[in-house]
């Protein structure tokens, strides 16, 4: 019995052994260190899940120290990641300040540190909730789609809806464009394609399936809008269709042949135009914070060659599709829709602008731009703008772009960050990257949205898409959303006017 | 000596038999039969021979399937795959599967732990259901089943959606037995809780697979039970209660994965739901196979069903003591012989299947003679073959002299299914005629539909390293040298992502980038065998296309800067040979004549200029054939060919390929006339069909019997 206690003692000491220890002599470099994801100096909300990296190299050891203010976290090897109740000190404690990172790398020649870096930790949280599609980048084939939540203040993710719930072989089913109002879930939805499709829609907590296509429609709802104020949503209605390159790294075209903006009201069911000049193909219908004001983007086309069908003259002319920013306004009483105003003349200095969202404070317009074309996702040279609605100024966030794709974009509810999908690691896969957004419309250092591992993003093989910021969770089960989904949809009607 | 059993005669001293035999003293004798096939020695033997067959058969005569099988799975050693993996019921299955999968890189070693593990499987149907010595082939009727599962897939490798497919009902089977042994072994209250715990961890780790052991527990729960003389309601309780289980458990856990359907709770883990009549109600076939049935498929799994069934009330007969009646041992080896009937009619042995995973894993290899000669072994070719084939001998530089001396045509490949070769082996097409981004999008749909393989992450690495994408490229090899056979090759091939200037230098890859010089265009991928010929064209003119050769591209190649890649592209005015020499192979097998002429010019253009001032200016053998026939249909309406120029190109000699020809014409009208005489309404396809085979053996390797003769040629 006298061993027990050297016995009970042996973790402890093994413990300790393995606890890793800043190097008492080393050398200094004034370079950062590599690492991945790319995390140095990158400002993070008060709230946000540990960012989890690793140092790449080919030296023996490692040791990492994370410190804010009085407090410190000492990691030895490649890989970093802490745990939530150590990452959650030091974030309290560096609040409004910033958390110092200094790496230590030990060869033959011995220890060396490299130049400190720093997470600085905003005062400003960020909404608790995303959620994103996740889809390979594929082309025609898609297979287990889900439209997934993630709680940013930790790793929890859950699937909202995944089409193997609603397959049935060998009918397949595309699922896509969720979209809430005001963050919020009881007023939201999603689409589904083909087999049993429909739009998903829940309207003040009441789920149900519409069919938002008419005969007087192009299509279903595609692209949609929630008015934040009143209770209706705009969508585009589209015909789409593919070409792929045969050398280009871009490697598909995904355009519109036909395209118009409507308006659903689901208390009434009932649909109508907002705008559908055959001579336009409109799409990316965006409220303003009042309601009152529908942004949307605007392509002139012409196909006046009589011996070639529409869809062959836009696909083969591609190139010269390019997109504006136009808005009118909406009044509430009557529904009715103001006269065109453009906003962004993209056309004018050979680019192509879309996808526009306006900030919640209603004073910025936020939209990718890239030489034509409206699939930006697929465009390396598209990049994330912000138009001053103020003073009409311009410019773009030029430490949030990179050299490769940048689209689908989404504002915080408090306007102090932007989600967006980035194909910057390797012009494939979409990431989800946060960036900071000053009071002059300008934009910190994006970083991508932290996973428990470093090597996530090496091997998981799906793009995200279409984030979506949300202050609470989905309330429906996948499962209810299925029950849903093997229903009838509720069929909508095309009216003159919305009200 | 093993003794002899069931009344079976006893009167050794006085009679003479020989050992094994049922023949004594030179006559036959049911009861030594009887007696000899009882032995324990006997059916050892046979059980070994059967080990030892499957053994031999797929580590050599199915080498190249079960590397194809590998190819065709994916194992990583990452965080992120194990959960993907088990993200699904019956991804424990999945997972186990696809990391034994990863062993038929090495043929036989796969072939070693497949049959261990059968023989494992047999070893548990013995265990778990208490087979008695004399009835022990009667276990190996389930291990035939499980071997029926995997040996039927023929074109399913490509197309099944389950990971790790080839082991799971292997796996499966496994961990029922060995669950129904414990169960067997265990009594009482202990019995039920096993029941419910096993039922509730087995369906998310098995799937099916975990409530086909309840529903065998609950089988031999009644079996045993009843054998014991328990309360006849007490044991029909216990069944009720498991075949409950059996309903609510993926019930259950339909509320807990998000995985998967409602309609695929009972049968996650199999491709049942694949092999659904409503997935091939529009395929139109050629013939009428065994194999296009779709329920042929799911045989084997009844069969496997129902023998461990049969198997696990076994006892029940045991206790009616039918077992013992005289003649019984005759049973086990008529099922032994009829399962192995079974297995040799659920081996999927079709020549074109054969051949082309053949010819796969030499052009993997760079052994381009040998994929032409595995080409000849086919009767009638599917198209798979004959462009496996082809691209072999471009490399070689020997299709003008051979292209058309191998079996040709063009039939579907056997399956119930529609196959695409985009599904197949496209990809690797384009990757060597240089369209990068279509093997890319292959590889990316087919892992979308299918899941990632080896083959699709190599695939893709390498055509994006040959389009300058170096970090995508980057990307696929981290996860190749996350795997236990693809990590070398994924290293080796990191040195040229580190190192572009590296690419051009390496004549493995300057062939595939000789036909990436068009400018990029888009269009729609309208199928492998219809984008290459139309699109390899080095005489087309289009806004869209400028082709150019780069002679040296290292310096683009290092930017990886595919717009520079593009206008280098654009800048050089040169052809490639073998784009030159593709573009008049596509118009002959298109037998297109008019692009024929078009090609035709330029390829004299650089034929010219590469033969030794000494060297033979004759063009190749099926150039001239095809040369002299388009002359003639052409009748000198549209192309003037001099004599100098048939002197200068054409072999005129009276064995030369004129000769040849002219003999061809004036047999075939010959023919054709005689025919026609006997049957003056027949029609120009029956005519066709009779000629055909006359002519085949004398002219079966020229290009005019192609034309001719070679009709119907079906591409997918």
């Amino acid at each position: 019995m006298k061993y027990l206690k050297y016995i009970l003692a042996l973790p402890l000491v093994a413990l300790a052994s393995c606890t890793p220890h800043l190097p008492d002599t080393y050398t200094t470099v004034d370079e950062l260190p590599v690492i991945f994801p790319e995390y140095t100096n990158v400002t993070i909300p008060c709230n946000i899940a540990p960012l989890a990296f690793r140092v790449e190299g080919d030296a023996e050891d490692y040791v990492t120290r994370l410190s804010a203010k009085e407090f410190e976290v000492v990691v030895g090897g490649r890989e970093v990641a802490l745990s939530l109740s150590e990452w959650r000190r030091l974030l309290s404690a560096a609040k409004g300040d910033s958390i110092k990172v200094d790496v230590f790398e030990a060869d033959d020649a011995g220890w060396k540190k490299f130049r400190q870096f720093w997470f600085a930790v905003s005062e400003d949280s960020i909404d608790t909730y995303i959620s994103y599609r996740l889809i390979p980048p594929s082309y025609v084939a898609y297979e287990k789609l889900t439209i997934n939540q993630r709680n940013l203040t930790n790793y929890d993710e859950e699937v909202i809806y995944g089409n193997v719930l609603g397959n049935a072989e060998p009918h397949g089913q595309c699922i896509n464009c969720h979209a809430y109002k005001n963050y919020k879930t009881d007023n939201m939805q999603f689409h589904v394609r083909q087999y049993k499709g429909g739009t998903v829609f829940v309207h003040n907590g009441e789920v149900k399936k519409v069919d938002l296509k008419t005969d007087s429609t192009i299509s279903a709802g595609v692209y949609p809008a929630f008015n934040p104020k009143y209770d209706i949503v705009a969508y585009s209605v589209n015909t789409t269709g593919q070409v792929f390159h045969t050398r280009h790294a871009n490697k598909v075209e995904v355009q519109d042949t036909l395209s118009d903006i409507i308006v659903y009201n689901p208390e009434r069911e009932i649909v109508t135009h907002v705008a559908c000049d055959p001579n336009d193909l409109e799409v990316f219908p965006a409220w303003s914070p009042d309601g009152e004001t529908l942004y949307y983007c605007v392509a002139k086309v012409k196909c006046d060659n009589p011996v070639k069908t529409r869809v062959q003259q836009l696909l083969e002319g591609y190139k010269d599709i390019k997109y504006d920013i136009v808005r009118r306004s909406w009044n509430p009483s009557t529904g009715e829709f103001g006269a065109v105003d453009t906003v962004f003349a993209a056309s004018r200095i050979g680019k192509s602008a879309t996808f526009p969202r306006v900030s919640p404070n209603g004073k910025y317009l936020l939209f990718a731009m890239g030489e034509y074309g409206c699939f930006h996702i697929w465009h390396k040279d598209a990049d994330l703008y912000v138009l001053n609605l103020e003073n009409g100024s311009c410019l773009p966030l030029e430490k949030a772009n990179s050299d490769f794709a940048e689209s689908y974009h989404s504002w915080s509810s408090d306007g102090r960050w932007i989600l967006f999908a980035s194909r910057r690691k390797e012009n494939n896969y979409s990431r989800l990257y946060i960036a900071r957004i000053n009071d002059d419309g300008t934009s910190e250092k994006a970083f991508v949205v932290p996973q428990s591992t470093a090597g996530y993003y090496d091997f998981f093989d799906r793009s995200f898409n279409v984030p979506e910021f949300m202050v609470e969770p989905v309330k429906f089960t996948p499962q209810e959303f299925a029950d849903v989904v093997k229903e009838n949809p509720v069929k909508v009607k095309y009216a003159p006017k919305i009200k | 000596m093993s003794k002899v059993k069931n009344g079976a005669s006893t009167g050794r001293s006085a009679v003479r038999r020989s050992p094994d035999t049922g023949i004594k003293d030179g006559r036959f004798s049911l009861a030594a039969v009887e007696e000899c096939l009882s032995r324990s020695r006997t059916q050892t033997i046979i059980v070994a021979l059967f080990f030892a067959l499957v053994w031999g058969l797929l580590g050599f005569y199915e080498s190249a399937l079960l590397q194809r099988i590998e190819g065709l799975s994916l194992f990583l050693y990452d965080k992120v795959f194990f959960d993907a993996t088990l993200a699904v019921p019956a991804g424990m299955l999945s997972y186990i599967g696809s990391f034994l999968n990863q062993f038929f890189h090495y043929p036989l070693l796969g072939a070693t732990i497949y049959v261990a593990l059968l023989f494992l499987a047999y070893w548990l149907v013995r265990k778990a259901f208490a087979v008695p010595t004399r009835f022990a082939l009667m276990a190996l009727l389930p291990v035939i089943a499980l071997l029926a599962t995997d040996t039927l897939l023929g074109y399913w490798i490509f197309y099944l959606k389950v990971q790790g497919y080839f082991y799971m009902a292997l796996l499966g089977t496994i961990f029922s037995l060995l669950a129904v042994w414990a169960y067997r072994k265990s009594g009482g209250v202990w019995r039920l809780l096993f029941l419910v715990v096993w039922a509730c961890v087995a369906y998310p780790l098995m799937g099916v697979y975990g409530l086909a052991s309840v529903v065998l527990m609950a089988a031999v729960g009644v079996a045993q039970g009843g054998g014991k003389g328990e309360k006849v309601w007490i044991v029909l309780l216990q069944a009720l209660f498991a075949l409950l289980l059996v309903a609510f458990v993926p019930q259950i856990y339909y509320n807990i994965y998000d995985t998967v359907g409602y309609g695929d709770i009972y049968m996650v883990g199999l491709p049942l739901a694949q092999w659904n009549a409503e997935n091939v109600k529009d395929v139109e076939f050629e013939g009428t196979s065994f194999w296009h049935s779709i329920y042929v498929y799911w045989v084997p799994f009844a069969m496997l069903a129902l023998s461990c069934l049969g198997l696990s009330l076994a006892h029940l007969l045991k206790r009616c003591s039918l077992l013992s009646k005289k003649g019984v041992i005759f049973v086990p080896y008529a099922l032994f012989v009829l399962a192995m009937l079974f297995a040799v009619r659920y081996w999927y042995c079709d020549k074109n299947f054969r051949i082309e995973n053949k010819q796969f894993i030499a052009m993997e290899k760079g052994e381009w003679r040998r994929v032409v000669d595995y080409a000849a072994e086919a009767d009638v070719p599917t198209r798979q073959v004959v462009l496996n084939r082809n691209l072999a001998l471009m490399k070689l530089g020997r299709a003008g002299y051979e292209m058309f001396s191998y079996p040709d045509g063009g039939t579907l490949p056997v399956s119930p299914i529609a196959i695409h070769m985009t599904h197949t082996d496209g990809h690797v097409l384009y990757y060597h005629y240089g369209r990068f981004n279509y093997c890319y999008r292959w590889c990316m749909e087919n892992s979308v539909e299918y899941g990632w393989k080896h083959q699709y992450l190599k695939d893709a690495a390498r055509s994006m390293l040959l389009s300058g994408e170096y970090r995508l490229a980057q990307r696929y090899l981290n996860i190749l040298k996350s795997t236990l056979f693809y990590r070398e090759w994924a290293v080796e091939m990191e040195k040229y992502v580190k190192n572009p200037a590296l690419i051009g230098k390496d004549p493995v890859f300057a062939q595939p980038l000789q036909f990436a010089c068009d400018n990029d265009f888009i269009g729609v991928d309208e199928g492998v065998e219809m984008h290459l010929t139309t699109s390899i064209n080095s005489v087309k003119e289009s806004e869209n296309k400028n082709f150019g050769f780069i002679k040296s591209m290292r310096d683009v190649l290092v930017s990886g800067d595919y717009d520079a890649f593009a206008a280098a592209c654009a800048a050089h005015s040169d052809i490639s040979p073998v784009y030159i020499e593709s573009t008049l192979m596509t118009t002959l097998i298109k037998k297109d004549a008019k692009s024929f002429w078009e090609a035709l010019n330029g390829y004299i253009s650089y034929y010219q200029a590469t033969v030794g001032a000494n060297a033979p200016k004759q063009l190749p053998r099926h150039y001239q054939e095809a040369l002299l026939l388009f002359k003639t249909l052409d009748g000198g309406k549209t192309v003037e060919i001099d004599e100098d120029f048939l002197n200068t190109f054409v072999s005129r000699g009276p064995v030369g390929v004129e000769a040849n020809y002219i003999r061809f014409q004036n047999s075939v009208a010959r023919v054709r006339d005689g025919i026609k005489k006997t049957y003056p309404n027949i029609t120009e396809e029956r005519l066709n069909g009779m000629m055909a085979p006359l002519f085949k053996e004398e002219y079966g390797d020229t290009y005019f019997y192609y034309y001719f003769f070679v009709k119907k040629i079906k591409t997918y």
